[in-house]
């Protein structure tokens, strides 16, 4: 993309700027991007720029501890961010991608130009892009990756987000040509997530146990039960990057042990799941650093709103009132969290803080629970995803505080593949906490057969305008309004921001501060001595 | 893992061992006193259990993150755990789960190892090896594998596992009833009594159980102790008791994490299960040295 | 004897049939259906079926059991849903754990439970005795996980000498990997040692009896010597055969104490399959660490009755 406008500091879903505008929005786009550049700059500062001062040091192998072994590594088939953290822009890429302060950049289109009308995109690919076997990168691959992601078959875990997509046309070598059904505001944003990276069409078989990308790293081994190695691709199209040699993810699921490799030296970085406690415990050790920042995660408390009695609102905010989401922060993430008012986080640019519309008031609750018909409180069943500690604690401490307001709830554990089945799949519950990761998902209040189960007319068609609105503004007051539904109309409890807690060694830089994305991008991450 | 591997089959092979020395008289205040501890951890352990049905020093259940991970004090003498819950009070509920298990459990393995072992003795030759062959593997596999397996299947809860258990105890019962019933069957007194024209079901009930009760208990003094053992490891890895509710296992599990912050938090959960298990263990060996030597002799 | 063997070794064979047969039916009793897993969120029914086809989830269970056995018996146990790496290549990927594991766990309890054993036993009814049978019914007493947690507590949150769990690769860090193993190794044999002491114990006292020993005695031999030669030697018969079980019981048990430790041993491979239902893999595990115990198992019981003709066969 040519210029890096100032706009797009912070700016995720929207347009990027192109070589042709829409000409009667020019003087007013440059307008709002002034504005945003300065309100932008204040509140991302302290977000987003990591320390500066030392020069990168080439060469090293830096090692990460993740907790959970990807299921795989195809991010096309399977919607699990651990494969994502591992592959992202490391050993896959696509046309666009996101960087650490959560921009579009491009990655493998070195531009792209939009239509007026906006139903057509034509990218241009970099020159001398290589796949890790060899072969250069040709706009056929990038067709024959949209149609495979398209077609049914392949089982892509996000079909939606390329179903504006009307044809493909390969024009040459180096661009392709994208035609949509309608208007998607979302399309750029979708070709810059995990799942929408550029594969090679030969080496489809092997995408699940041996990715071959284009990314700055390719894949070595992958030990099971133990780690995936990768190493510096040396004909990477960028010069000078990545500054390190080889990267090792080890799979650590017991955070104490983390703890213990991190102290040991056996591991350079704690990249996810460290717990709030190790954090504590690492930020006060001057050998390491710890950095604390925001992510996409939005943690909530879904409840089955096809379902009596969450069905009926006045249960549901009753529910809301008698949750103290502070103590659920402190209870679940020793405080290391932020509250958040509705189904988007603080890093996205149409955040609107709406942490206050319900404060914690149990005699509330227990007036709207009469009103309901429910004076004593009812029973119900809470379903709790095994893996995931924190979600599972917040369950427990909620439990604790619904019970004091007459809703006695049983807990159940359910196994990762049960509770995909059982209440992603056939929305079979009550109650369940989850943090969505996925950024920018508030369009599922907009799927009627999501696990939620929210049917809202009013809803679906605030999404679908904005999804075909390309204007800035008009896009920041729709979302603005679907944030207020949905937490008006207290479709599920929305408890946090999941914390984002990296601790590493003090000889690690340039790690990202914020995580706008699921990913481990270490493309700039190198080590000093 | 103890409970659900070694100490049931080996301890039978140390009992045999062991016969030929317990004469009266010799080390017996050894284990006498053995015996006296054995008693009043045992009874300590019933006690507690029993009490906390009706009061407890705080309600297990009640949270109060303000005092999370307090150390042992006045207000809670055995601190708190990561959600201000009190900690006696959650060890006390624990002892009631363990009791019930080990009741339980013991009572399941016991009542269908007996009938199994009944019919093995007297369905025939070839019933006979399919179920003794049947028992040896499920007594050849591994006892926690099997307990993983069936709470997999019915979902994780205290009931699972106590099924889960129960069935790990059948084939001891089964071989140790059928092993027996082979010896008692040719003795005169059966032999007498069928002479007289008793049937064979008769002979079974009224003569033949009443002997067996004798090593059936034995075996029993030690498969409780180990169905606690057992009901805490499953616990722990996380098939046992459900949250909120407390299981000694499932407190030392959650109490993990907390090793830095909250050392004694993991002490306690663990040195009840270590007391009541060694509690029911000297009891289950004085009892034995009463009920006679000649019993422990089998294989 | 010829006749026990040879009982004995068709008990042996039925027993691994009932075992292969068990393993099977539990796991696909298993609720959840596998296809579905792998899938994830987004499976449609079309993609499902061919899915179920390819993993052979459509055939009658009988059948599904039989091509199973067949292919087991060759030594191949399938492929990893999870990790579309053949069953076979992951067991001995983690055997590289919990083999030492084990191997660890069996010297230390020789190592500690035999000079114990022996020393309760020459210093009967002394201090040393009492000292052994305390420790020895502590140590059946405590759970092994537990004993893990303490030893966590104060060889590493304490004293730092040891990595509080997690493991490293043998060919990386080969220390290091045993550093990791250390700790649960003597978590794990806490109560083989208890046991073991226990046995020993009693049989050379059950050896120190015997009259001919006193009679050695009586000529003036040295305490020490008498004990040594003659009573160990006995005592060796029950000991050997007593450790031949523990070993099954060991990998067995490593199962809990690999998830104290967090260990990427067989345990933890089995336990994370039966969450994933990755059937194959639990199959061939439960198969593999039941038929290794069953063998071991028969292979003492021959040993038992070579070494001593008195052991009747019921």
């Amino acid at each position: 993309m040519r210029g890096r406008s100032s706009k797009a500091v912070c700016d995720m879903a929207g347009q990027r700027p192109l070589a042709k505008e829409m000409d009667g929005m020019r003087w007013r786009r440059w307008l709002v991007g002034l504005l945003m550049f300065g309100l932008a700059v204040g509140w991302c500062d302290r977000h987003s720029w990591a320390a500066m001062p030392t020069p990168p040091t080439p060469g090293g192998t830096l090692t990460i501890a993740v907790p959970d072994e990807p299921p795989g590594l195809d991010p096309t088939t399977s919607p699990a961010a651990a494969i994502a953290r591992i592959v992202y822009n490391n050993l896959l890429e696509g046309l666009v991608k996101l960087n650490m302060q959560g921009e579009i950049v491009r990655a493998l289109a070195e531009r792209y130009v939009v239509s007026i009308d906006g139903m057509e995109y034509t990218f241009t690919l970099r020159q001398g892009v290589k796949f890790h076997n060899g072969r250069p990168l040709t706009a056929d691959d990038v067709k024959f990756t949209l149609e495979r992601n398209l077609d049914p078959q392949t089982g892509h875990p996000h079909r939606n987000y390329y179903e504006s997509i009307r044809d493909i046309e390969v024009i040459d070598a180096r661009t392709v040509r994208i035609g949509l059904a309608k208007p998607d505001a979302m399309f750029v944003f979708n070709l810059a997530r995990a799942n929408s990276a550029i594969i090679a069409k030969e080496e489809v078989e092997r995408l699940k146990s041996h990715p071959i990308g284009t990314g700055p790293f390719q894949f070595v081994e992958w030990v099971r039960g133990d780690r995936i190695s990768l190493a510096k691709f040396k004909d990477y199209y960028e010069p000078g990057v990545p500054y390190l040699d080889r990267v090792v993810f080890r799979f650590i699921q017991d955070p104490s042990a983390q703890l213990a490799a991190l102290r040991a030296g056996d591991v350079d970085v704690i990249g996810v799941g460290l717990s709030p406690e190790s954090a504590i415990e690492l930020k006060a050790d001057p050998a390491f650093q710890v950095i604390e920042g925001l992510t996409t995660t939005d943690v909530i408390v879904a409840m089955n709103n096809g379902k009596p009695p969450f069905s009926d609102i006045r249960v549901r905010k009753a529910i809301t009132y008698a949750i103290n989401r502070d103590e659920v922060i402190k209870g679940a993430v020793f405080g290391m969290a932020k509250p958040i008012g509705s189904h988007m986080d603080p890093l996205n640019p149409y955040y609107v803080d709406l942490n206050h519309l319900y404060e914690y008031d149990p005699h509330k609750a227990e007036q709207l629970l009469a009103e309901a018909g429910y004076p004593q409180g009812f029973e119900f069943v809470l379903r709790l995803a095994e893996p995931y500690m924190a979600y599972r604690r917040a369950g427990e401490i909620i439990a604790g505080q619904l019970a004091k307001v007459g809703l006695k709830a049983k807990i159940e554990i359910l196994e990762w593949g049960q509770w995909l089945a059982r209440i992603y799949r056939q929305a079979d519950y009550d109650m369940t906490v989850m943090g969505h990761a996925e950024p920018f998902d508030i369009g599922i209040y907009a799927n009627a057969q999501y696990y939620f189960r929210y049917d809202n007319r009013t809803l679906r068609a605030l999404i679908k305008e904005a999804d075909a609105t390309l204007d800035d503004a008009k896009r920041r007051a729709i979302y603005g309004e679907v944030q207020r539904l949905i937490a008006e109309d207290a479709v599920n409890v929305f408890l946090y921001n999941g914390p984002y807690l990296v601790g590493m060694q003090k000889t690690v830089h340039n790690w990202w501060t914020n995580l706008p994305i699921p990913a481990i991008d270490v493309t700039r991450v190198y080590k000093s001595k | 893992m103890a409970g659900l591997t070694p100490a049931s089959g080996t301890t039978e092979i140390v009992a045999t061992e062991l016969a030929p020395l317990r004469r009266p008289g010799w080390r017996k205040s050894f284990t006498h006193r053995s015996l006296v501890i054995g008693l009043v951890l045992t009874v300590g352990l019933l006690l507690t259990a029993l009490t906390s049905l009706f009061y407890t020093p705080y309600d297990p259940l009640a949270m109060n993150i303000a005092d999370r991970l307090q150390r042992p004090a006045a207000a809670h003498w055995f601190g708190t755990d990561h959600y201000g819950r009190d900690l006696l009070s959650r060890i006390m509920r624990g002892a009631t789960v363990s009791m019930t298990v080990g009741i339980i459990a013991v009572g399941i393995g016991l009542v269908v190892g007996v009938v199994l072992g009944v019919v093995a003795g007297y369905a025939g030759r070839w019933a006979d090896e399919v179920l003794m062959r049947g028992m040896d593997a499920l007594y050849g596999f591994p006892a926690i594998l099997l307990a993983l397996l069936i709470t997999s299947v019915f979902g994780p809860g205290l009931s699972t596992s106590m099924v889960a258990i129960g069935i790990v105890n059948v084939p001891v019962f089964a071989r140790l009833l059928r092993a027996n019933l082979l010896v008692l069957r040719e003795r005169d007194f059966v032999a007498a009594a069928r002479a007289l024209g008793a049937t064979e079901g008769e002979v079974v009930w009224r003569h033949f159980l009443p002997n067996a009760v004798s090593p059936l208990l034995v075996q029993a003094t030690i498969s409780f102790p180990n169905a606690i053992l057992a009901e805490a490891g499953l616990s722990y890895l996380g098939l046992g008791m459900q949250p909120p509710h407390p299981s000694w296992g499932s407190m030392l599990k959650e109490a993990q994490p907390f090793l830095r912050l909250a050392p004694t938090y993991a002490i306690f959960p663990g040195a009840a299960i270590a007391l009541a298990v060694l509690g029911c263990n000297l009891l289950g060996d004085g009892l034995r040295d009463v009920l006679d030597p000649k019993v422990s002799q089998r294989r | 004897m010829r006749r026990y063997l040879v009982r004995r070794a068709i008990a042996f064979v039925v027993t691994l049939f009932f075992v292969s047969l068990l393993s099977f039916a539990l796991i696909n009793v298993l609720p959840g259906d596998p296809a579905e897993i792998i899938m994830g969120t987004e499976g449609n029914p079309e993609a499902l079926a061919v899915l179920r086809a390819k993993l052979g989830l459509d055939q009658p269970l009988p059948r599904q059991y039989a091509h199973w056995l067949r292919r087991a018996i060759t030594g191949n146990l399938g492929v990893s849903i999870q990790y579309d790496v053949p069953v076979g290549q992951l067991i001995v990927s983690r055997l590289a754990v919990t083999f030492p594991l084990a191997g660890l766990a069996i010297g230390f309890t020789v190592l500690a439970g035999i000079p114990l054993g022996i020393i309760a036993a020459s210093h009967h009814r002394g201090c040393g005795d009492v000292g052994t049978m305390i420790f020895s019914q502590l140590g059946i007493a405590v759970p092994s996980f537990w004993a893990g947690i303490l030893l966590i507590l104060l060889f590493s949150v304490y004293l730092g000498w040891f990595p509080a769990g997690g493991f490293t690769s043998w060919v990386d860090d080969p220390v290091g990997a045993l550093r990791s193993l250390l700790l649960p190794a003597i978590a794990l044999s806490l109560v083989q040692v208890a046991v073991l002491a226990r046995t020993t114990r009693s049989a050379m006292l059950e050896v120190l009896r015997e009259d001919y020993v006193q009679t050695a005695r009586s000529k003036g031999l040295s305490d020490r010597l008498v004990l040594y030669k003659h009573a160990l030697k006995n005592a060796l018969i029950t000991i050997v055969t007593l450790l031949g079980l523990q070993l099954g019981h060991l990998l067995a048990g490593s199962i809990i104490i690999e998830n104290v430790f967090y260990l990427p041993g067989l345990g933890r491979l089995v336990l994370g399959a039966i969450s994933a239902r990755d059937l194959p893999v639990v199959q061939g595990v439960v198969l593999f660490l039941a038929t290794i115990i069953v063998s071991i198992n028969f292979a003492v019981d021959i040993l038992y009755g070579w070494l001593d003709p008195r052991i009747r066969y019921d």
